[in-house]
């Protein structure tokens, strides 16, 4: 799993209930849309995300109604899996850093 | 005299400032129609890039987004060339095979195509000439192949056999074009329009692609198809068709720019050897 993907995972995870619009998680994530797009088609493909078109009248807003993404319940608990384990693996139990931030708080 | 010459060029200074202060407003209203439109008509052109059947629910998605960002021109415009720029990325994760390479691969192509049409030239107008004077018929044949997205289009090649149906025979000028391959350089014309490319599998005829089952379909659907493959190059004798299909697949996966060059250059003395099958 790429750090993008992660970083996209991450953003789905600090709400749970609202979804996100393609473009608005680009900019959110900073990752390019061309690069984002890729990512969401395979995570809705692996059943992680499920996308549905945004409830509104097209032609009270004067656009094409816009695909939002949501996390799937499997996907929420595969990428709060996927999350933690990078984060171990980056910043042990006993590293330092931790410790240290421990005792200021 | 020289008054008359200063209010001369004060005059001129004026009509030029008046018009190029005309041309001014005139172009910045253009421009910015202009600016307005280039964010969805990248998104359009991204939207052609992906496979048929996907094509319109993308550039519907990507339409509403674009909308979203009308009021941060710049921004839409940054966001839909990136679209634009990703697409082969897109295709690759709808078609389940991801493929690299895009813009720089076709522009390669092309440029490849035309170069060899031309110094070909005068051997196509030999060969032509040829095959008119040998046997009666068409100078190219036309056989129907699955191209990119699994749609099928016609490969050109030069005619090499006399007869039609089940009783046809090799001609004299047949049989040396096969040999050399040069029964193949018609298909540098499926290069110019965008059915293949220099470099990719090789096109399968519908009912073999048929039976080489998800694999081979799946890839077929994310690139082109080319008139010199990896397979033909790497795998030495007969080469089963699973073996065939692992080479593309590892190609499409892996495949650069320099990979590309680094297989027309093989192509090439592998013909002058004439030691290649293709």
């Amino acid at each position: 799993m790429t750090a993008q993907t992660l970083k996209v995972l991450a953003l789905f995870l600090e709400d749970l209930q609202t979804g996100w619009y393609g473009f608005d998680l680009s900019d959110q994530t900073g990752i390019k849309t061309g690069t984002l797009y890729p990512i969401l088609i395979r995570l809705e493909k692996a059943g992680w995300l499920e996308s549905r078109l945004e409830n509104v009248d097209p032609k009270a807003v004067g656009r094409p109604r816009r695909r939002m993404y949501v996390l799937t319940g499997e996907g929420a608990r595969a990428a709060r899996r996927e999350l933690t384990r990078h984060l171990e693996a980056l910043v042990p139990a006993s590293h330092p850093l931790t410790s240290r931030t421990e005792r200021l708080a | 005299m020289n008054l008359a010459f200063g209010f001369g060029l004060v005059a001129l200074g004026l009509v030029g400032l008046a018009m190029v202060t005309a041309l001014q407003s005139l172009l910045a209203d253009e421009a910015r129609a202009w600016l307005r439109r280039l964010p969805i008509w990248l998104v359009r052109s991204a939207a052609r890039q992906l496979p048929p059947a996907e094509r319109a629910d993308y550039e519907r998605d990507w339409s509403a987004e674009i909308a979203g960002w009308s009021d941060r021109p710049v921004s839409a415009i940054v966001k839909a060339m990136h679209l634009r720029w990703g697409a082969t990325g897109v295709r690759g994760s709808i078609c389940g095979c991801s493929v690299r390479g895009g813009r720089l691969k076709r522009a390669l192509d092309v440029g490849v195509a035309s170069l060899f049409l031309i110094a070909f030239g005068p051997l196509i107008i030999g060969i032509a000439w040829a095959i008119r004077r040998g046997s009666s018929g068409s100078v190219l044949v036309r056989s129907v192949r699955v191209g990119r997205d699994g749609e099928e289009f016609r490969l050109l090649k030069f005619r090499t056999v006399d007869g039609d149906g089940d009783r046809f025979r090799f001609t004299r000028v047949g049989r040396m074009l096969r040999r050399t391959h040069l029964d193949e350089i018609p298909q540098f014309i499926n290069v110019l329009n965008g059915d293949m490319g220099i470099v990719g599998p090789r096109p399968l005829m519908p009912d073999i692609q048929e039976s080489c089952g998800s694999e081979a379909i799946k890839l077929r659907c994310a690139v082109r198809p080319g008139l010199t493959g990896p397979a033909q190059l790497t795998i030495d004798g007969a080469p089963s068709l699973e073996e065939i299909m692992r080479a593309d697949t590892e190609y499409a996966r892996s495949r650069s720019t320099a990979t590309d060059l680094a297989l027309i250059g093989r192509t090439l003395t592998a013909a002058l050897r004439r030691s290649h099958r293709v």
